[in-house]
């Protein structure tokens, strides 16, 4: 029921990067555009972009009801107080400060990156998605629990690198290896999709910290089902490449379980990308509220774990063991 | 430009499960197996055939199916983890509503193999036990899997794997190479610094160990936490897991580790 009030989203827009700021074009507020390219990779201005999403259009894409599997039989409310912890913004001049303030188009966040991991079960490598996490230490990047840690009987994941603001093999940042990765132990005995969680503390790059180079993301917790996000990530599976960051932006609601959803049609690769509230485009910062977790059969929508007090508590274990 | 796409997999999928509907709709309640014979069990695929032939599978990978003690069904092959509800009444495997993590896989291949048992196992396939083989049959494919037998406690070498504080995990800092061996009623123990050993007795899923000695040196960092970890979970009464090759000891107030062989 809730679904049908509240959704509206962006399916999967990449993110437009200072890369592109050549062929920009002049926006209406005097900066230049950048460029958006859509899922279906033609490039497009902004423009162009915001002319495709009609209303007429953004209302088809809304799902006319929620999933048969929602079983919601009373609204889920937040089970703790509220709680937010601020971001931070990077030490560095960032790279991309082109056009701002079109609505169907962002740039890229450069406190968010592509994950490359081996599981040594079978020893082969997997891609996720992951964003800094502001905290005292300025070490912790979020993820997804099973971005680190392959659940029931399974093991963590190793060669865990973190590459913010990857762009098709482009490293401007660096590569940021794992020093201690952190998920809840619900997931790793027993798959818990709710506590599909993971912390990781990085080590340091040339002696500097992360958060201190691209900046760190808020976090939130007990916020309730229903709030607005921006998610980014780098999906991989068909049609993606997993070489560029997408976003897509709506309001969630209650999915299933202790989860919320989205409509956001990013594939494989999208895992353990960030739900954000209030995200800035201008520093590319915003509250993590959630992370990209799963899918059912209806690949236009995602799951992430609803952030009350577990998040919260995880993040203070990982900030515990940070050096 | 993603609405036509998706109609045509919503589609497909509604064709394929009618298909699969009609044609074992009738023929599979002779089964008649109980899911308690595989609740609590993991199975790894050792053949898979396709409209009766075999069906390769990416290599390094097999298709795993785990059934929970509450439920569900994980299942994997090879790259993503799928996950649902499962009943397992007349001999019908039944999962409405299976997900599956959104991790990228290593080929385009894998990210196949994914959707391949995802469709298959959401069609409601048949199973039965046959043997010590579990078989699913549905969608023209027919998988045998084995069930795994757990590590056993005593006798061999379990390495350290995770420092757990109670509903939090992590990994072993540096590596820490920290090891626990249970033989007659005394386990050796090497917490990646220092060498120690301690008696333990078992009573169902407890252990109680005692008379714990062992050396003091100082370490360094990533040694001093494993060694914490370890340490916790050699204190008193002490439960114990065994899941595959992963051992979890987690003492009274939900400190331990989790160590593998």
């Amino acid at each position: 029921m809730r679904a049908k009030r509240t959704v509206s989203l962006a399916f999967g827009f990449v993110l437009a990067a200072s890369v592109f700021v050549p062929t920009a074009q002049a926006a209406p507020n005097g900066s230049s555009a950048s460029l958006a390219r859509t899922s279906d990779n033609k490039i497009q201005t902004a423009a162009a972009a915001e002319a495709y999403w009609t209303p007429e259009r953004m209302a088809t894409a809304i799902p006319a009801q929620a999933p048969a599997t929602v079983k919601a039989s009373s609204a889920r409310q937040p089970s703790g107080r509220a709680g937010s912890i601020d971001g931070a913004a990077a030490s560095v001049k960032v790279e991309t400060g082109q056009a701002q303030g079109i609505g169907t188009m962002l740039n890229e966040s450069q406190t968010v990156g592509k994950v490359f991991f081996t599981n040594p079960a079978n020893g082969l490598n997997y891609v996720c998605s992951a964003a800094t996490l502001n905290s005292g230490k300025k070490k912790l990047v979020q993820t997804a629990g099973h971005c680190v840690h392959g659940g029931a009987g399974g093991q963590w994941m190793t060669n865990w690198a973190f590459v913010p603001r990857y762009r098709n093999g482009s490293r401007p940042y660096g590569t940021w290896s794992a020093y201690q990765l952190t998920s809840r132990t619900a997931w790793i005995n027993s798959s818990n999709s709710d506590e599909d969680m993971g912390i990781v503390i990085m080590q340091t790059l040339g002696g500097n910290s992360i958060v201190n180079v691209v900046g760190g993301n808020g976090l939130r917790w007990n916020w309730g089902y229903s709030v607005a996000v921006t998610i980014l990530g780098y999906p991989a599976g068909p049609p993606f490449t997993g070489e560029l960051q997408y976003f897509c932006q709506g309001t969630t609601w209650n999915g299933h379980g202790q989860q919320v959803r989205a409509s956001c049609n990013m594939t494989g690769g999208s895992s353990g990308g960030p739900w954000l509230q209030e995200y800035n485009d201008q520093n590319g910062l915003g509250y993590i509220n959630s992370v990209v977790s799963h899918r059912h059969s209806d690949a236009s929508q995602m799951d992430g774990p609803y952030f009350d007090n577990d998040i919260k508590s995880l993040y203070d274990f990982a900030e515990s063991l940070s050096p | 430009m993603f609405r036509p796409h998706h109609m045509s997999y919503r589609v497909l999928v509604a064709v394929v499960t009618a298909v699969t509907l009609l044609t074992t709709g009738c023929g599979s309640r002779s089964a008649g197996q109980g899911g308690s014979d595989v609740q609590g069990k993991v199975f790894t695929s050792t053949s898979v055939t396709e409209q009766g032939k075999p069906r390769a599978l990416v290599e390094g990978t097999a298709v795993e199916l785990r059934f929970t003690d509450d439920g569900r069904l994980l299942a994997s092959a090879g790259c993503n983890q799928m996950q649902g509800p499962v009943t397992l009444d007349g001999g019908k495997l039944q999962v409405d509503d299976l997900s599956m993590t959104a991790m990228g896989c290593p080929s385009l291949d894998l990210h196949n193999q994914d959707q391949w048992l995802s469709k298959l196992l959401s069609a409601g396939p048949a199973w039965k036990l046959d043997g010590g083989n579990l078989v699913i049959t549905g969608s023209g494919a027919e998988i045998v899997l084995t069930a795994e037998a757990p590590a056993k406690l005593e006798g061999g070498t379990w390495k350290l794997e995770s420092l757990i504080q109670a509903d939090a995990v992590s990994s072993v800092p540096g590596r820490v190479p920290a090891t626990l061996t249970f033989e007659n009623g005394k386990v050796a123990v090497f917490t990646g610094c220092n060498d120690g050993s301690a008696t333990y007795k078992l009573d169902g899923q407890t252990i109680t160990f005692a008379s714990l000695v062992h050396t003091d040196k100082a370490c360094g960092q990533d040694e001093t936490a494993a060694e914490k970890a370890v340490l916790a979970a050699l204190n008193g009464q002490v439960t114990y897991k065994i899941d595959r090759s992963s051992l979890t000891l987690t003492n009274a107030k939900g400190e331990g580790v989790q160590l593998r062989k």
